[in-house]
């Protein structure tokens, strides 16, 4: 829950966290994930605007996502987001949850307007985003199977880590050497990416090295993954720069969050001679306030939960 | 003034009352035609003479049920008025002018009910008490069941008048669909 002002300032961007609710099960588990967003909700509505010392009066409109997600969970979302307009009687606008990876890099650099080249890489998503205006997206490329957080997730799995596993592979990757156990680059022509590849190597790599796997074997793998993901990745953002020539690069989504992820786009886009911005950790992984901000520049169109939308 | 919403079976329904009297209400096949916000807009256009909300908490349709409560606790909120819970089933009781027995959908050919002596289960439609007539919105009235004809119920409005009584207070933030799994005996 957050409060956005003229889509570009965050007055106040609440997160609660269900990470310790899933993290038994490995996962989000959707019933769950749904109840949890009922309770949670009304508490955060309250306590949003009593911080930004905000009126509903004040409310230009309200903006929730419509998808993609679990759709029990957008369910209690956009109802809830209805319920508040009608009471209000605020617009409500309903916005792709994608689009908010983007307005995300808005909130964190003022001095930043489309067109530019998206990187929007999530537990659900690794996409090339061309952004021509406010509210147009064209997807130049995606992955054709896992998405590259999606990817994180399970190596940290076989590499007995916990969930989430994107940050506690990163952990352990800043204590290995990617050389030392070299993982493939995954290299699709054009500009689509494929992570499954790179994760059955590493499978096999573990099977390989059976029981007698050391603590230093593991950190090594972890940061030949890591490299690997991270490279795929920019590789194509390069790729995609040469041929839709930016002077604004975004990089975002949970995974961009990744430390290497984040360092080593910057010299990329550097070389490119492009400007790139990469929000902070709190506005890259989920959060409300770049749904606010996206629904600023949003067109008020029909609200539908969409569990399934793409851009 | 008070809302009353029910969007948990298949029929959904909206009422507004004031005092002892039904103001406006509305029922519906529930699915993609209904929408609860819309209903709202035209039974009620300012919300904000509004004095509480009462909604249905099931047990019903996963995504009906979900709408509906949610819209709730968020007109509540912004309004900043009382959230009142009611189960589905002791709603659609309140439908009949005598004892019956109230059933709901609860998928794959069983039905949620309640008896006017207080039991309550989840059965295939074969095997529910036959004591009583039954009331309530299914999809697809199996031929086992006796319905109490339509003409001699209450509607959706007058219900929730003569059961509002019993419904709870709940806090915006305690609010609990009842699926299956929270209803009587597992199956």
């Amino acid at each position: 829950m957050a409060v956005v002002e003229d889509g570009r300032r965050e007055l106040v961007n609440l997160i609660y966290s269900q990470e310790a609710l899933h993290r038994g099960f490995g996962g989000v588990v959707p019933e769950v994930a749904a109840r949890a967003h009922l309770e949670k909700l009304p508490a955060l509505v309250t306590e949003a605007l009593d911080r930004a010392g905000v009126a509903p009066e004040q409310l230009e409109r309200v903006g929730v996502t419509r998808g993609p997600g679990l759709v029990g969970c957008l369910l209690i979302g956009v109802g809830m987001a209805r319920g508040l307009g009608a009471g209000w009687k605020k617009p409500v606008v309903g916005v792709n949850h994608l689009w908010g990876h983007i307005y995300a890099a808005l909130l964190s650099d003022p001095g930043l307007e489309p067109p530019l080249l998206a990187l929007v890489v999530s537990g659900a998503h690794s996409d090339l985003v061309w952004m021509p205006a406010h509210g147009q997206f064209q997807v130049l490329g995606r992955t054709r199977d896992d998405a590259a957080g999606e990817a994180f997730d399970k190596a940290a799995r076989m590499l007995g880590l916990g969930y989430p596993g994107g940050p506690a592979l990163e952990r352990l990757a800043a204590a290995g050497e990617a050389r030392r156990r070299p993982l493939p680059r995954p290299s699709l022509p054009g500009l689509e990416y494929s992570f499954s590849g790179l994760k059955t190597a590493l499978l096999y790599r573990l099977r390989d090295l059976g029981p007698e796997v050391t603590e230093q074997d593991r950190a090594d793998l972890a940061a030949a993954f890591q490299e690997s993901v991270v490279e795929s990745l920019l590789e194509k953002l390069a790729r995609a720069l040469e041929q839709r020539p930016a002077e604004r690069v975004v990089v975002c989504g949970g995974v961009a969050a990744n430390g290497r992820l984040r360092a080593r786009a910057a010299e990329v886009v550097e070389a490119a001679g492009a400007r790139l911005t990469v929000p902070p950790l709190v506005l890259c992984t989920d959060n409300a306030a770049m749904i606010a901000a996206a629904a600023h520049h949003a067109p008020q169109a029909a609200l539908e939960v969409d569990p399934n939308l793409g851009w | 003034m008070r809302l009353a919403i029910d969007t948990s079976s298949a029929r959904s329904a909206v009422a507004v009352l004031e005092g002892p009297k039904v103001i406006a209400e509305v029922v519906k096949p529930s699915g993609r035609d209904f929408e609860v916000a819309a209903e709202v807009a035209r039974l009620l256009p300012d919300p904000k003479a509004l004095d509480s909300v009462l909604v249905a908490l099931g047990p019903g349709s996963f995504t009906g049920l979900r709408q509906g409560i949610a819209f709730g606790v968020g007109l509540a909120l912004a309004l900043g008025v009382p959230l009142l819970g009611i189960g589905t089933l002791e709603l659609a009781a309140a439908r009949a002018r005598q004892a019956a027995l109230a059933v709901s959908d609860a998928g794959r050919g069983r039905v949620y009910w309640l008896a006017p002596d207080g039991r309550r289960g989840v059965d295939e439609a074969a095997s529910l008490p036959t004591e009583w007539k039954a009331v309530g919105w299914l999809r697809q009235p199996p031929a086992e069941v006796d319905f109490l004809p339509e003409p001699a119920l209450r509607t959706f409005g007058e219900a929730v008048l003569a059961v509002e009584g019993k419904a709870q207070k709940v806090d915006y933030a305690t609010v609990r669909p009842q699926y299956m799994e929270d209803f009587g005996r597992l199956v």
